[in-house]
């Protein structure tokens, strides 16, 4: 059974949008499971560096649909401004990866799971939903 | 899920929304999900908090998170003023999410008299602790840390004015929401380095009586709250808004809220200029606003916090580069912690330095930015261990 999947009620009404976030769960759900072992192994290191690129693409795809479907100028700079700190954090963490450091690796699910699946996916994220739908 | 032996399940009942959870959130196979402190803001993610297992350690032998362990100087006080400012910044960040997202009804005035409470009891107990904490914040918000800034230093102020305990809770609640007018664009304005669109500016001009309607609206009845709120922007020789007040007509609170409020934004990074040190901010206080704000409260405020205060980052005369740990008699000569070496290089344990003591004398400030490698050594300094 996997840790984390996703499930119609993460759904944003956007089809697109819906399957890169059951993509990032799935990544963020193998990346746990290689955590979970005995501290960095090189298959860590390759699911996030996965990660690391699918997220890009997902924010830009994500920021242009958004701005499409007319949500407001400020949201879209407040919620552009979420996804560089993310993207920021994960750029942190590749450089945790770099030096081996164990111990500061484990603060990586916290983040994974708290500020980007909960936080973001689960809370910010929903804050657009009303404008996707009423674009459709 | 069946939870390993040594943790025990959560019930939904016991993670309370909007309130920093106060123990680290495990999965059934005990991986770390969550640190202590992180804020579950909505029924949803508490839902899928629940469904992914939501386990405690009920062995308190298990380490709680695996921080790296940091060196760090040996100070034997308690430092529970600077752990409570870290929670009042969540709880300010979550009462502002809530309003801005139309949340909030009743709550908003019980939320942030909770808020000030805590922020009298810092104050009493560790003024020390609790003036670090924000001028060595690098990460929050602008207007998280400008609102919680602005109400400590009414509070301090107001303290030094002999002010009695409950008369002060009003002005450091004005304090704590003085700008509530122009939350929803402060995100923007945090980022915006073109000028100002003429209707920003009107929105500037207008935040204070914008700040007072939106207060009543959610509820507040005091007028030792609001006036100070619509009114902070005044200057004793009439150059100020909204209303153009001068002298008298502008209250003691006020002309305390709108020192606290200039002081704070100066401290602080903004998109179109670096933060200045609080030496500096002072000086410019003093010199610029002479006629328009009362000098009074600010060489009082200057007292109070010291002209290096808490939280600052110094360069002795010997070279080293040191952080504030304590105010003392002489506000020339407080209690400092080096932690940069005179060659450049980070000391891997800050040193204690007598600053009355010639080569350890304070030569001037250094800004914060330029050290802020070092916040998790500095921090250190206020944890408990």
């Amino acid at each position: 059974m996997n840790r984390f999947e996703w499930t119609p009620e993460y759904s944003v009404d956007d089809a697109e949008i819906d399957r890169q976030h059951a993509e990032l769960i799935a990544i963020i759900d193998e990346l746990a499971t290689q955590l979970h072992g005995e501290g960095p192994s090189d298959g860590a290191r390759s699911v996030f560096d996965h990660l690391a690129h699918y997220v890009t693409t997902h924010f830009a795809y994500e920021e242009e649909r958004i701005a499409r479907a007319g949500y407001p100028d400020d949201k879209i700079a407040a919620h552009q401004a979420e996804h560089n700190a993310i993207l920021r954090q994960v750029q942190e963490f590749e450089r945790v990866f770099e030096s081996g450091d164990a111990a500061a690796l484990q603060e990586m699910m916290p983040f994974l799971y708290g500020e980007w699946l909960i936080h973001h996916i689960c809370g910010t994220d929903r804050e657009y939903v009303p404008w996707l739908t009423a674009a459709r | 899920m069946t939870p390993r032996q040594g943790f025990e399940r959560v019930s939904p009942n016991d993670i309370r929304l909007g309130e920093p959870l106060p123990y680290a959130v495990y999965d059934g196979s005990g991986m770390l999900l969550l640190q202590a402190g992180f804020v579950i803001n909505t029924v949803k993610q508490r839902e899928v908090l629940i469904a992914n297992g939501c386990f405690i350690s009920n062995d308190t032998h298990h380490p709680k998170a695996a921080y790296p362990t940091l060196p760090v100087a040996s100070v034997s006080e308690e430092h529970s003023s600077f752990e409570m400012f870290d929670l009042l910044k969540l709880r300010l960040k979550r009462t502002f999410d809530l309003y801005k997202h139309g949340h909030l009804g009743d709550e908003f005035v019980p939320r942030i008299e909770g808020i000030a409470l805590t922020i009298q009891e810092a104050c009493t107990h560790d003024t020390d602790s609790a003036l670090a904490n924000l001028h060595l914040d690098y990460d929050s918000s602008y207007a998280v840390i400008h609102h919680l800034q602005a109400a400590m230093l009414c509070e301090l102020i107001g303290k030094k004015l002999g002010v009695p305990d409950e008369s002060r809770l009003p002005l450091i609640k004005a304090g704590l929401t003085h700008d509530i007018g122009l939350l929803d664009i402060q995100d923007t304005l945090d980022q915006q380095l073109a000028p100002l669109t003429p209707l920003q500016r009107e929105r500037i001009h207008r935040h204070p009586i914008e700040s007072e309607s939106i207060l009543t609206s959610l509820g507040v009845r005091e007028n030792t709250w609001l006036d100070p709120v619509r009114h902070h922007h005044e200057r004793l020789n009439g150059t100020g808004y909204p209303d153009g007040s001068s002298g008298d007509a502008i209250s003691l609170p006020t002309r305390v809220l709108a020192i606290a409020d200039i002081y704070s934004a100066m401290v602080r990074d903004r998109p179109y200029r670096k933060a200045m040190v609080s030496t500096e901010a002072m000086r410019k206080l003093m010199l610029e606003q002479g006629s328009a704000t009362d000098s009074r409260l600010i060489g009082m405020m200057i007292k109070e916090i010291g002209v290096f205060p808490p939280g600052a980052t110094v360069r002795l005369a010997n070279g080293e580069i040191a952080v504030v740990k304590k105010r003392t008699v002489n506000t020339a000569c407080p209690l400092v912690f080096s932690f940069v070496r005179a060659d450049g290089m980070p000391m891997l344990t800050p040193a204690q330095r007598d600053t009355a003591h010639e080569p350890c004398r304070i030569e001037g400030m250094v800004p914060f930015s330029s050290h802020r490698g070092a916040v998790v050594v500095l921090r250190g300094l206020w944890n408990r261990h």
